[in-house]
């Protein structure tokens, strides 16, 4: 299901790049690079931007960098290249990206950084981020309210190599921490995958079998540890995470999984493409570069509302 | 020898003559990345500016439910009574409650007192040692996260300024019978009601 809901939506944002490659448009080409088509995540960034960018008239170009810096700067050369209108980016990393996004802004293209931020200010055209810190509070209540505030429990960060896993992992600690019988037994980075996520639960559920809790740092590591947990027939323990896919949404609706945050990538998306347009039309900038979205807190009352990471109030 | 102490002598006299200072790690550290003041300063802004800002607009909360039910648009009503940084967030709501204790929840480190006004609306008042959301930090008119472009350190600012919330209620000692007064604010995604809101206190006076 969850194969066929990635490809499903790669295949959306494939045709919809073969698309904008046949219908030239006056007002340029907008390039979109993102991390990898084939995570929902991402995907749904694509689509939102590419979707956003069509309806102003834009052409598209929807690229990927899968976190490879290099790769990535061979994308902007492209694109400068191809003398694109902007760029819109969830880039590959915070620091080593400042050096793509100088080269495009010198060249006279504005560029539009989503999700991820880059370390210097005064670059970027503008900087559009998820609170993550929000979404992780908001997450770390709910856990510590299903845990009555007490209890082994486990952490399974996403990825600590990345900022936003980070910003994560502290904001669940400022919460919790203020528990004291709540006893963290084992933390683990589970590389933000799920698999890693899974094996990971495995071998931390044989060392802990009293464990109460899993607190992951996004949503394929909850998705790895909901799978660890019920082939091991413990539904008694309370998995919480961050991101909100179509999959979380199906695990939250069946039960297994207790809470997430929805980030918003397809709203981020589209306010970029907005940014970007504004700058085209008239030169002007937003009021502040780095603006922050919140993420939206989900559970059994509203997970109804969310597809491919967009929320609709029902 | 001579020139060893001559040599020892120029470094020192560079060292102190030259405007250089030698730093621990520690001063290193903290001099790379310096600490926001606005997080030193969180318990006199609570003090002074927000515990201000919050007696000065804060309506009694059957007031404000009286006036919140005559509108239509929450974001209106957001404008009217209360505040938020932007569209998509929260509102902040700054209320007064006056009315006796009914039940005090201490067992859990969410501690509560309820409180039951005069109409019998009664109202839960965070009491801690922990409280929930960031309606404090939140309502404040002129600190913004861009004060600090950095989540984490928002985030920690919003702490302290619960953690002096907590020092202040917990200077009383309550008791069920007691009347009270109570300064604080709310946060709500739509129209309020009585049983869905969590007062954070600034001040907290027995009668």
């Amino acid at each position: 299901m969850k194969k066929l809901s990635i490809l499903a939506l790669s295949a959306a944002v494939a045709a919809a790049v073969s698309f904008s490659a046949q219908a030239a448009s006056d007002k340029g080409t907008i390039a979109i690079m993102v991390n990898a088509l084939d995570n929902p995540y991402y995907a749904a960034e694509a689509a939102g931007a590419d979707r956003q960018a069509k309806s102003l008239g834009y052409d598209t170009l929807v690229l990927s960098h899968n976190e490879d810096v290099k790769r990535q700067n061979e994308l902007f050369d492209n694109a400068i290249g191809q003398k694109v209108v902007g760029i819109i980016v969830d880039c590959a990393d915070s620091t080593a990206s400042v050096a793509a996004v100088q080269k495009a802004t010198d060249a006279g293209i504005p560029v539009a950084l989503i999700n991820r931020e880059i370390v210097k200010d005064g670059v970027a055209l503008v900087q559009l981020t998820h609170n993550n810190f929000q979404a992780g509070s908001d997450v770390a209540n709910r856990f510590v309210e299903l845990m009555a505030e007490e209890g082994p429990y486990v952490e399974l960060t996403c990825n600590l190599a990345d900022n936003n896993c980070v910003t994560r992992s502290k904001a669940f600690h400022q919460v919790i921490d203020q528990f004291p019988d709540m006893k963290m037994v084992a933390r683990q980075d589970a590389k933000g995958a799920l698999l890693d996520g899974k094996n990971a639960m495995d071998s931390i559920l044989q060392a802990h079998p009293d464990l109460k809790g899993v607190i992951c740092g996004n949503g394929p590591v909850a998705l790895g540890a909901v799978a660890s947990l019920k082939s091991a027939g413990r539904d008694d323990v309370v998995v919480v995470g961050i991101d909100g896919s179509n999959d979380e949404m199906a695990s939250i609706k069946a039960g297994d999984l207790k809470a997430t945050a929805m980030l918003q990538a397809q709203e981020l998306a589209v306010q970029g493409v907005n940014y970007l347009d504004a700058y085209l039309k008239d030169g002007s900038k937003p009021e502040k570069e780095r603006i922050m979205f919140r993420g939206i807190f989900i559970d059994q009352t509203n997970a109804d509302n969310v597809k491919d990471f967009l929320y609709t109030e029902k | 020898m001579r020139l060893r102490i001559l040599a020892l002598a120029l470094c020192t006299s560079v060292l102190c003559f030259s405007g250089c200072r030698i730093v621990t790690v520690q001063e290193y550290q903290q001099l790379q990345d310096p600490e926001s003041p606005l997080l030193k300063q969180a318990p006199e802004i609570f003090d002074t500016k927000l515990t201000t800002q919050i007696k000065d607009s804060a309506l009694p909360i059957d007031e404000l439910f009286d006036k919140l039910s005559a509108m239509q648009d929450f974001a209106e009503a957001c404008k009217t009574y209360g505040y938020r940084q932007a569209d998509d967030l929260q509102c902040n709501f700054p209320v007064k409650l006056e009315g006796s204790i009914s039940e005090i929840n201490s067992k859990s480190r969410r501690g509560t007192l309820t409180v039951t006004t005069a109409d019998g609306t009664a109202v839960k008042v965070q009491i801690g040692p922990v409280i929930m959301g960031t309606a404090l930090r939140d309502i404040q008119k002129d600190i913004s996260y861009i004060d600090f472009n950095d989540q984490t350190v928002y985030g920690e600012y919003g702490e302290r300024i619960n953690a002096h919330s907590v020092e202040h209620a917990n200077a009383n000692k309550y008791e069920v019978g007691q009347n009270v007064e109570v300064y604080g604010a709310f946060s709500t995604w739509d129209f309020p009601n009585a049983t869905s809101i969590r007062v954070a206190p600034v001040i907290v006076t027995i009668k």
